[in-house]
């Protein structure tokens, strides 16, 4: 039996009036690529929002390897090893692409005092490692380049070498694939192997169906801020429910 | 010789408030207009100490310790607020600052002004000459400039640009970006406050009015045609926007005319920096208006 990495339990949120994520529990297992799918409004981008500290849940809990995280800010989660990447993308557009990865080091020497330690070796060799980071895709040739001159499938590379330059754990993916073509998409997916490789956790949001059921060992399925259903892709493909939820009654 | 001396100071201090105005107005991106209350500050807390004969030196130390003080106060709000509601909360603390400065007369002699400011002592000589008084001045503003230059240019200042750019990203990376902000805020507000220290020292005569509107309107201007978020954009700007009134000194316009149409020659300068080069001669894009 594997353990579990991250464990969701009995997490609600509501804004307003509106339930946005309604009594929900699940757990991902440690170094498994799992997927979250659901139609628009599910509560899908809210749970991710709850699970790395950006929101905090008004009923429930959220544990990491076993520690109840559920009270402590976004800084302190990243610190325990959560890391996401963002639906719009987040990077530091005046930032070059370079800056934008070496930030995410959590060697990076950026205390005030450090200003004037002699660290210009070490942060030379961090902005190595980045740049060996460019060039796995190929983008070595931007790395002086500013984030906002990126095209939009090189920012969506390299804010996920920033997420990976965190080092965390458990990776939170929200939408990786939306908007770019199907060469960049590849990347993104050797990269997200890679991250299993490395024993990482991955943790997806997707509308990218082949993508997902590819990718994915499990998949949990929320609709109306609840989970729907969880399994194995063929099974969650053939899931009467979750085909209701996508399609409609009728069709189904 | 004693008006160009007057220049190159007037061009030393207001580099380093025009610089540490910059580390919040464009490194962190916040509209920060409180930049005349701080050094007020720094300047009045010299001016009080150095004529109840405090050591000079340590009443220049003072002064940015006092305004550090009132720039954590600030802090407070402006931290907890966003875009131009920062604005407000900082030109409330202005007129706050402006407030006490004409009412706490027992301190400050209100609207009369603290006369008799002396010049630093160094090992002591007393600084009377205006050559003197540059070169301690000039020595000072390398220091302050070589020691911001650091900040500015390394790692932890990418930090602090990153939170301008999107401080909820900087967060999930793992940063405590109320530290970072609070830190921008100390060392701004401090050297801002030693900056005040010698101006007081160097006009000898304060008054509430040397800290008010007109002079967040140079500041704010030398910032903008310099650039935000650089530091040779700020002394560019400062030498700029001094020199360029200055030439007005040769038409032959009374004192009072003078004043009025230097002021609106800043305010000229930043419409059509607005207009046509938003971003300042230096500047990068840090659309603090529009967060």
């Amino acid at each position: 039996m594997m353990k579990d990495l991250l464990e969701i339990s009995g997490i609600t949120k509501s804004f307003g009036g509106l339930l946005a994520v309604n009594n929900c529990s699940f757990s991902i297992k440690k170094g498994k690529i799992t997927g979250l799918i659901g139609p628009n409004g599910a509560g899908k981008t809210t749970m991710f929002n709850i699970i790395c500290g950006l929101l905090k849940s008004d009923i429930g809990n959220i544990y990491l390897n076993d520690e109840d995280i559920t009270d402590l800010n976004p800084d302190k989660r990243a610190h325990l090893g959560i890391g996401r990447s963002y639906q719009k993308i987040r990077l530091f557009p005046e930032l070059t692409a370079l800056e934008n990865i070496v930030i995410a080091f959590h060697e990076n020497k950026e205390g005030l005092i450090d200003a004037f330690l002699p660290y210009k070796r070490h942060q030379k060799n961090l902005e190595k490692k980045a740049m060996n980071m460019l060039e796995s895709v190929n983008l070595q040739e931007k790395a002086n380049f500013r984030a906002y001159e990126l095209s939009y499938g090189q920012k969506k590379l390299v804010e996920i070498l920033r997420t990976k330059a965190n080092d965390p754990s458990l990776i939170l993916l929200d939408e990786p694939t939306a908007g770019i073509n199907e060469t960049t998409i590849k990347q993104i997916k050797s990269i997200i192997l890679e991250f299993q490789k490395e024993g990482r956790t991955v943790f997806i949001v997707e509308h990218n169906m082949p993508f997902i059921m590819n990718l994915c060992e499990t998949i949990i399925v929320m609709d109306q801020g609840q989970k729907l259903a969880e399994g194995k892709p063929e099974a969650i493909q053939r899931d009467k429910k979750v085909l209701e939820a996508y399609l409609g009654k009728k069709h189904a | 010789m004693d008006y160009a001396l007057y220049i190159l100071i007037i061009i030393c201090l207001y580099s380093i408030i025009t610089l540490t105005g910059n580390i919040l107005l464009g490194y962190l991106g916040i509209l920060y207009l409180a930049i005349p209350a701080i050094y007020g500050i720094g300047a009045y807390t010299f001016a009080i100490l150095a004529t109840n004969g405090s050591n000079t030196f340590l009443a220049i130390f003072l002064g940015g310790i006092f305004a550090m003080i009132g720039g954590l106060l600030l802090s407070i709000p402006a931290l907890k607020l966003k875009s131009h509601y920062i604005g407000i909360a900082t030109l409330a603390f202005l007129f706050i600052i402006s407030s006490l400065t004409y009412n706490l007369k027992d301190l400050t002699r209100g609207s009369l002004g603290i006369p008799g400011i002396p010049r630093p002592t160094i090992f002591g000589l007393y600084l009377e000459s205006n050559l003197s008084f540059f070169i301690f001045t000039l020595i000072v503003t390398i220091i302050i400039c070589t020691i911001l230059y650091k900040i500015l240019h390394s790692p932890f200042a990418k930090v602090i640009e990153a939170i301008r750019e999107d401080e909820i990203a900087v967060k999930t990376l793992g940063k405590n970006t109320k530290i970072y902000k609070l830190q921008a805020f100390m060392i701004s507000t401090f050297f801002s406050g030693i900056a005040g220290a010698l101006f007081a020292s160097y006009l000898g005569f304060i008054n509430p009015q040397n800290f008010h509107i007109p002079q967040l309107t140079t500041a704010i201007s030398m910032i903008i045609v310099g650039g935000m978020a650089s530091f040779w954009g700020s002394i560019l700007g400062t030498v700029i926007l001094v020199l360029v009134p200055e030439i007005l000194r040769f038409l032959t316009l009374s004192p009072d005319i003078l004043a009025g149409v230097r002021l609106g020659i800043y305010g000229l300068i930043l419409i059509l920096f607005m207009l046509f080069k938003p971003n300042g001669l230096m500047g990068k894009r840090t659309n603090i208006f529009s967060k």
